[in-house]
């Protein structure tokens, strides 16, 4: 017994780093699980006022940008008015046939306004934190969308914050169309530069084209469809494959999102229990 | 040696500052970000005892875990440079060995000692978290076990081939 204290004390700082070491991998690993959750929970709020202070002076300095990208976004959504009013003209000269138009997809969304208060996009799995939380309505699994296009979805939510992986994370999956083509591939992200995304699954046949628009799928429960993703800017088709290998650049600079909405799907959890009872079976 | 522990709490302070509102909010392509933190853990007292190093590299990392939100990476690669610093301290030894007073700074022992100190400990800190940040998207333990199970399986095969080949 002896030898073994003497043992222990005589290599103690090789037992405590492996450890530490081992407390760690344990830590990285755990992503999904409970721990993680509530370790953070503890420190989210420590870390997200740190970062609402850090943004107060940031935001001085991006006013021009901001200023610019709202007037943009005014744009967009006058026209999208203006398309809506004719849409309900239309519907008056067809009221014989009201289900022309289904319109039952832009009722069930609903758009809350948030400020991203920390963000990166320099690893391989990015992240960001805005300053809204469940008080607000947020939750995990929801849509994040900016003024140029889509951006993420939410993860983690505390009281006043959320944090959600942004489009430039390695394992986040967007179901995406093909403007024109009316075909679905999958958008992801693979690291490397953040102007730039690939969109996969898209087969031979469809000949897409430069300068093609993405936009995000009616089959995603994120987001509602004909969402802006960005253009096609590369393609090529791998040897003796018949599927594309497709680059396209996003919308959305990701280097200075500041302003972003939170797409609430209201029958979120009624569709996600019918999917999954579904899937279970 | 209260001055010596509230002039590091204060460089700890002020080091994650100037990480958190100035490095971190650095692009460089995009795809580099420049760590100034670890500094904290290279500046400690050459006497400080190794347990104690440990530990403080490991609150260290985790602090910096809390504002990037990757739990266990920054933490792991502190962990790992600090046991290494002991190491480093001893193979980086100036003639004559450190005398009482002596501390790790360019001041204390010279431009070339303190380069060689912190290139090493920094690419041992940099090329953990970087291997470790691959890993933890498809999870360590995954990938490892793949890998060990994977080669171990593949080794048993061509071990096979062998025998049976040659018979």
């Amino acid at each position: 017994m002896q030898n073994f204290i003497q043992f222990i004390l005589r290599f103690h700082a090789l037992f405590l780093f492996l450890i530490l070491q081992g407390l760690c991998l344990y830590l990285i690993t755990r992503e999904h699980h409970y721990q993680r959750s509530i370790i953070y929970k503890a420190t989210d709020e420590l870390t997200g006022t740190v970062y609402t202070g850090v943004t107060g002076t940031r935001d001085y300095v991006g006013l021009k940008d901001v200023n610019d990208s709202l007037v943009a976004e005014n744009a967009r959504l006058r026209e999208r008015m203006l398309m809506l009013e004719l849409m309900q003209i239309s519907r008056k000269d067809l009221q014989a046939d009201t289900e022309w138009i289904d319109s039952t997809r832009y009722e069930v969304f609903k758009y809350r306004a948030a400020k991203v208060i920390n963000n990166s996009t320099d690893r391989i799995g990015n992240f960001f934190t805005i300053n809204k939380g469940s008080k607000d309505g947020f939750r995990p699994e929801m849509g994040i969308v900016g003024p140029n296009g889509i951006v993420g979805v939410t993860k983690r939510v505390s009281k006043n914050f959320t944090t959600a992986m942004s489009l430039l994370h390695k394992d986040l999956r967007i179901s995406s169309l093909i403007k024109n083509r009316n075909y679905i591939g999958t958008l992801r992200w693979n690291g490397g530069d953040p102007n730039y995304a690939r969109l996969t699954d898209i087969p031979k046949h469809v000949n897409p084209e430069l300068g093609d628009t993405i936009v995000t799928s009616y089959y995603s429960n994120f987001f509602p469809d004909n969402l802006m993703i960005g253009t096609i800017t590369d393609m090529s088709l791998d040897g003796g494959s018949n599927f594309y290998s497709i680059t396209l650049k996003l919308s959305t600079n990701f280097n200075n999102i500041k302003y972003v909405y939170g797409v609430e799907f209201e029958k979120f959890n009624e569709l996600q229990q019918l999917e999954q009872k579904t899937y279970s079976e | 040696m209260n001055s010596v522990v509230a002039q590091n709490i204060i460089r700890f302070i002020l080091l994650f500052a100037i990480q958190i509102i100035v490095l971190n909010e650095i692009e460089l392509h995009g795809f580099i970000n420049p760590y100034i933190y670890p500094l904290f853990i290279l500046l400690l007292p050459i006497e400080i005892p190794t347990w104690l190093l440990l530990l403080l590299a490991f609150g260290t990392g985790l602090t910096m875990d809390f504002f990037t939100s990757s739990l266990g990476l920054h933490a792991a690669a502190c962990v790992l440079m600090a046991f290494a610093r002991p190491a480093v301290l001893d193979f980086n030894r100036p003639r004559g060995g450190y005398e009482t007073g002596d501390r790790p700074t360019i001041k204390s022992l010279g431009f070339r000692w303190f380069l060689i100190y912190a290139a090493v400990l920094i690419v041992i800190h940099h090329v953990w978290f970087f291997l470790l940040e691959v890993f933890s998207l498809i999870g360590v333990l995954s990938t490892v076990s793949r890998i060990v199970i994977s080669s171990v399986i593949s080794l048993l095969l061509m071990l096979a081939h062998q025998y049976l080949s040659n018979r």
